[in-house]
């Protein structure tokens, strides 16, 4: 996929980027962020120690940053 | 949970079939306790809502681990230079007005003697209220008629 779309990037960047919105428009493309973010909700559901953990050390990593930094 | 209670003559089957009811409750109510607590367990365990809710339970976590982290405090530096370079700034309008201003001895006995003629003066009304009160409560005489 990448390769493609370094194919339609080498005329010029607005035909890549025409290629990637239309990639991510096309049905597979959607039919596999569906399937991701249906792994993840089931990840979450499995581990939800795990999954509670990490986003509360990402918002402390992300709070440190915007408000410290 | 019926209650289907009809009057009849004999009293022998009225009893049975009200033994037989309260044995029916009982079990039932076991059951429904029972479910009741399960219920509330579940409720009472966050999981069950990580399970429900996991990305809006995500969320909250990242928001919490967000809000934790205190903000950055601001140090001003309170060495004599820099107070010194700040008191210059101020205007002296400002300057003029600020601080408490300071009571002299006059001032004083006035606000003495002010409070002690407010006391003075709440005693007397209070004592006239009251002899007011106590006249109108008093029993009048009885009226005679002298024909």
């Amino acid at each position: 996929m990448i390769d493609r779309l370094a194919e339609y990037a080498r005329p010029s960047p607005a035909s890549g980027w025409g290629a990637a919105l239309g990639m991510a428009n096309s049905a597979d493309m959607q039919h596999q962020a569906k399937e991701l973010a249906g792994r993840a909700t089931r990840w979450i559901m499995a581990h939800p120690e795990l999954a509670l953990g990490s986003a509360v050390v990402t918002g402390v990593v992300l709070g440190w940053f915007i408000k410290r930094r | 949970m019926s209650t289907n209670l009809s009057r009849t003559s004999d009293p022998q089957p009225q009893a049975d079939r009200l033994r037989q009811e309260m044995r029916t409750i009982r079990r039932e109510l076991g059951g429904d306790v029972e479910e009741i607590v399960e219920h509330a367990e579940r409720l009472m365990d966050w999981r069950y809502y990580v399970e429900r809710f996991p990305w809006a339970s995500v969320g909250a976590a990242l928001l919490a681990g967000y809000f934790v982290v205190p903000g950055r405090y601001v140090t001003l530096p309170t060495d004599e230079r820099t107070l010194e370079k700040l008191a210059e700034r101020i205007p002296l309008t400002m300057q003029k007005n600020a601080g408490p201003a300071k009571k002299g001895l006059l001032a004083g006995l006035i606000s003495m003697g002010t409070g002690f003629l407010m006391r003075a003066a709440m005693g007397y009304a209070t004592q006239q209220v009251q002899r007011m009160m106590a006249q109108h409560s008093a029993p009048r005489p009885m009226e005679t008629h002298h024909d």
